[in-house]
């Protein structure tokens, strides 16, 4: 794979990432409710 | 605490390694920890997206294939991604398997040891990578890896060792068998052991986990159980000196202690994806979708349905004992793959692919 183009689906991996981790349904922001881990 | 001049490993109940706690304390000298510490996840997971990536080339696979299986993957883990520090000692695993694919022996040994300072399990994959390495005809790079590997613990290990830092092995190797381990669901369907970590029965371990009965005993055999298959695993890789095979090697070695090991954190996961992203590119099908489905079957327990695991529901019960049952489908494929007589296995050409 060209640079160019792994740097592109890095910044859709970032997007993506950002995204699902921050937004419902997969955000889970119950997650720190939770005193374990 | 760090900053007041304490060893946080004689103030607080830390079972962490020292570097793991890098992003902590810089995350907390920011105004926002909870944002800062979600950038450093991020930018740990873009070394793992890069290394990832480029390890499948390094392997005959289409790196398109693996960055997309990458790109999806946050959506099967969920926020475990962004309030876990795992993303970091994976990135570190993944750029030290580049390193040794690219003949990079000393860094790859190196930065394994800079991961088993963060979080222990990147040192399972020292044997297996030593032992690859002499398959490869450098042995002389093998014992300089090891050397390196050792230094690097060391020089991290020691200013911490007369404070305290002992309790990062005895916490792990003490704490009882945690309630969404393997062992946990086979003490579930055999019974007779109590939950801690509950009102009237508080745990040290800050877990939840499962004491009395047969519970030590079945611990003690997962434990032989994964130690067995990843020793095996360790001599399986002399087998093949590619890049590919190493990767397979370090992924049956994971699997198998998180399979059969008896804690299975959730965000133990993540140490996963970057596998199975390259069991997608490779097409490793069994192995690559058992863990896909683990994945997800995780997210859809933590922490949504975590309390009512702990409290016997069966329905949580069921659906952490099926993602457990996934994972030992996964490695018992790579195990078949990598352990097993090679009349057993497909042949090199195809693998090679």
């Amino acid at each position: 794979m060209r640079t160019s183009r792994l740097v592109a689906a890095a910044a859709a991996f970032a997007v993506v990432g950002v995204l699902a981790t921050t937004v419902e349904p997969t955000s889970n922001h119950s997650i720190t409710d939770l005193s374990i881990y | 605490m760090v900053d007041q001049g304490n060893w946080p490993y004689e103030h607080a109940l830390t079972e962490y390694p020292p570097v793991a706690l890098v992003p902590m304390w810089l995350a907390a000298r920011t105004w926002d920890f909870a944002l800062t510490f979600g950038l450093l996840m991020l930018a740990a997971s873009l070394v793992l997206f890069w290394a990832t990536v480029r390890l499948c080339e390094a392997g005959g696979g289409s790196g398109a294939v693996c960055a997309g299986a990458l790109i999806l993957s946050p959506i099967a883990v969920g926020a475990l991604w962004r309030t876990h520090f795992d993303a970091w000692p994976a990135a570190m695993t993944m750029a030290a398997l580049l390193a040794l694919a690219r003949d990079r022996p000393r860094l790859g040994l190196g930065l394994l040891g800079l991961g088993a300072a963060t979080k222990l399990f990147p040192a399972l994959l020292v044997p297996m990578a030593l032992v690859w390495l002499v398959a490869r005809g450098q042995r002389r790079a093998a014992w300089q890896g090891a050397a390196v590997f050792a230094v690097v613990v060391a020089l991290i290990a020691l200013p911490f060792a007369p404070h305290g830092l002992a309790r990062v092995v005895t916490f792990h190797l003490d704490r009882p068998v945690q309630i969404e381990s393997t062992p946990a669901s086979v003490l579930l369907a055999v019974g007779d052991s109590s939950v801690t970590g509950v009102p009237g029965h508080p745990d040290a371990f800050k877990s939840q986990g499962l004491v009395g009965g047969p519970a030590d005993a079945v611990a003690t055999i997962c434990s032989l159980l994964s130690l067995a298959a990843i020793v095996a695993v360790a001599f399986a890789a002399r087998r093949r000196p590619d890049p590919r095979w190493l990767v397979l090697c370090a992924f049956a070695t994971l699997v198998a202690f998180v399979a059969l090991g008896k804690v299975l954190s959730p965000q133990f996961v993540i140490w996963l994806v970057p596998f199975a992203a390259l069991a997608w590119a490779w097409r490793e099908w069994a192995a690559a979708a058992a863990v896909t489905a683990a994945i997800v079957l995780t997210q859809l327990e933590f922490p949504a349905r975590y309390c009512e695991r702990v409290y016997g529901n069966t329905g949580a019960a069921v659906l952490v004992g099926a993602r457990n049952a996934l994972l030992l489908v996964a490695l018992t494929s790579l195990l078949a793959r990598v352990v097993a007589p090679a009349r057993w296995r497909r042949p090199a050409a195809a693998a090679t692919r």
